[in-house]
């Protein structure tokens, strides 16, 4: 073998281990991890095992929680050195919220200069983060299922609110009166947030994925079950919490993400289908020359009823976005994939690297930031023209041998935010997804850094209200 | 601005056995995914192997090996697997021996055509060499590292290497 070949099948077999370490870190989704290992089967020697012990529910673990059993009280003290310290927050900032182990962050994100953080017990790190619509909430489900209030207007952290299970989604309904809190497998937590109190359980042991309609009358509830027995979305009539007759859809591997369309109308499906599977004893088995299609499936929400899915091709599932006008979606999969809703057609499929996270929309509509990973675990932010698929390269990062601190958090929700007039991407950046990171703003028109703020475990930014 | 973070001390081995997981669970996940073959089974191997290393940190005399015990426990771990679908392989013929039993819709829906057919082709060496190789380009072992994990001379991982690749060369070549 020559010096170049060997090159070559280094490279090849580098970026083919980058792609299973980066299925691992956005998607968790499976249908054999449902079925699979759970934290404290009997017999497992992870029972018992204290703080690191639930290794096989950790699928869906954000960064932070990736880092739930560190001692946080270095970690709260150290995140912002004390000169960054500003002792009050001005009423006219635009804050975004760093959540991390045991504390939120407010951050002036005009200048990334930090507020002092608001700690509250680490109950074993977060899972998941929400801000209601006002602002004036932060709630953090962590990994020992509590949910913790945390006020951004009086800087203080409420009494946590006991849940069965650990949360790994959390979705606000609109009024901010309840969040629904998904327990994978499980079902969906429901909590009355005027009270700060349980107000509900629905029980649902294929729950994956939530979404809610704009008006927060129906919650949709994605669920995934073992292959390939066909999928379904239950939706749940949130004044009485009682279910709805389930949605088939035709996508018999899994149900992947589902997001509910600006106007409400359409809950939209990304699944894969899978071809040439043979059932064994069974058994799911892959023989040679089975493969997956991925597909986007529309459900009226007036009658709640599966629409022809879009096929998307043999590229692999990815969260779905939405331009402002409501009339395209993205579908943040390998590869980004933009498809028409007024016709039900793929407009294009941009030649990005692979995604997997949900991609980001500039207000005016032009412009899509999708995070992809062009070589092994080295994710960046691409940037793609909205109107032709056109890809015009990566943003972020621009120091070589660092990347996107991608892993999932809150179901396919990409680690970047965009400033609401599109000024600014944020991003979380690693040298290594493994350690330490950095939240960066990055001036979308000049790829200028404006601002870092160092992280010790990660932590991911929530914006305020504009 | 840019500011530091100190890093938190170790005191206690589960603290140890804490940091080692969040540092390594996803390269041990992906390591252990690649030679089993399916995730749950991945990530129960690695579950083991930190609980092994949580119950033996009391003996290790030296806790700077913590990590290459955990890993060459993943590495075992994954062979107690293979061996044992060896044996349900037998029961079950018909399917051929070269494609992993369980290699299943976690690597249907890989990010790249590429990818799937490199892993395809991985799949397809001996053991050893598919350790070998995991350990070299999924966990950035160094040769001396992966010698001692395994057992074998640093000139065994060596030539266990590239035969691999030149193996994996020329399958990529035929398939293309």
């Amino acid at each position: 073998m020559t010096p170049g070949e060997l090159s070559r099948i280094e490279d090849t077999l580098r970026r083919a281990y980058g792609d299973v370490l980066e299925s691992l870190r956005r998607d968790g989704s499976s249908p054999e991890l449902v079925t699979g290992f759970q934290p404290g089967r009997p017999g497992r020697p992870g029972r018992g095992f204290g703080r690191l012990g639930r290794v096989g529910s950790s699928r869906r673990l954000a960064p932070v929680a990736a880092a739930a059993a560190v001692a946080v009280i270095g970690l709260v003290a150290g995140l912002i050195v004390p000169g960054a310290l500003r002792p009050a927050a001005d009423p006219a900032m635009q804050l975004g919220y760093v959540v991390t182990t045991g504390a939120v962050v407010p951050v002036d994100l005009a200048t990334g200069v930090a507020q002092p953080p608001i700690t509250f017990p680490a109950q074993g790190g977060a899972q998941a983060a929400a801000i209601t619509p006002s602002g004036q909430a932060i709630y953090v489900a962590t990994y020992q299922r509590y949910l913790i209030p945390v006020s951004t207007v009086t800087g203080k952290a409420g009494r946590p609110i006991r849940i069965g299970w650990y949360a790994t989604q959390i979705v606000v309904s609109p009024d901010g009166s309840t969040a629904y809190l998904l327990e994978p497998s499980r079902g969906v937590a429901v909590v009355n947030l005027a009270t700060n109190t349980a107000a509900g359980f629905i029980k649902m042991p294929s729950a994956w994925s939530l979404a809610l309609t704009p008006n927060g009358k129906t919650l949709y509830v994605l669920n995934t079950v073992p292959c390939c027995t066909g999928s379904t979305v239950t939706p749940v009539d949130t004044a009485t919490l009682k279910l709805l007759p389930p949605v088939h859809t035709s996508a018999d591997l899994a149900n992947r993400y589902i997001a509910v369309a600006p106007d409400g109308r359409t809950a939209y499906v990304v699944g894969v289908e899978a071809h040439g599977y043979k059932v064994v004893n069974s058994k799911i088995m892959w023989p040679k020359g089975s493969f997956t299609t991925t597909e986007l499936t529309p459900i009226s929400t007036a009658t709640n009823t599966a629409r022809t899915p879009v096929q998307l091709g043999r590229g692999g599932p990815g969260p779905i976005s939405f331009s402002p006008d409501g009339r395209v979606a993205y579908i943040g999969g390998a590869p980004v994939t933009a498809v028409n809703l007024d016709t039900g057609t793929v407009s294009w499929t941009a030649r990005s690297p692979a995604s997997g996270y949900a991609p980001l929309v500039s207000p005016d509509g032009r412009t899509v930031y999708a995070v992809g990973v062009s070589t092994a675990s080295r994710p960046q932010v691409y940037r793609i023209r909205a109107a032709t698929g056109t890809l015009q390269g990566p943003v972020i990062p621009k120091v070589p041998g660092s990347s996107v601190f991608a892993l999932p958090w809150n179901n396919g929700d990409t680690p970047v935010d965009l400033s609401p007039d599109g000024t600014t991407l944020y991003a979380q950046i690693s040298n290594n997804p493994a350690q330490s990171s950095r939240l960066e703003a990055v001036d979308t028109a000049t790829g200028q850094v404006d601002w870092v703020i160092n992280l010790r475990d990660g932590g991911y930014l929530l914006l305020g209200p504009s | 601005m840019t500011e530091a973070i100190p890093a938190v001390a170790h005191e206690s081995a589960e603290q140890v056995v804490t940091e080692l997981y969040q540092l390594y669970r996803l390269g041990l996940i992906g390591t252990a995914l690649v030679l089993t073959g399916d995730r749950p089974t991945a990530e129960d191997v690695v579950q083991e192997a930190f609980a092994g290393l949580y119950r033996a940190m009391p003996r290790l005399a030296d806790p700077d090996k913590a990590l290459g015990y955990v890993r060459a426990s993943v590495i075992n771990g994954c062979r107690l697997v293979h061996r044992a679908r060896t044996r349900s392989l037998r029961l079950h013929s018909q399917f051929r021996s070269d494609q992993p039993v369980a290699w299943s819709a976690e690597s249907a829906v890989l990010a790249r055509e590429e990818s799937r057919l490199a892993l395809q082709a991985v799949a397809r060496l001996r053991g050893r060499a598919r350790e070998v190789l995991a350990m070299r380009y999924l966990l950035d072992m160094s040769d001396s590292e992966i010698a001692a994990a395994l057992g074998v001379s640093k000139g065994t991982v060596s030539s266990t290497a590239s035969r691999a690749l030149a193996t994996l060369a020329r399958t990529l070549k035929e398939q293309s």
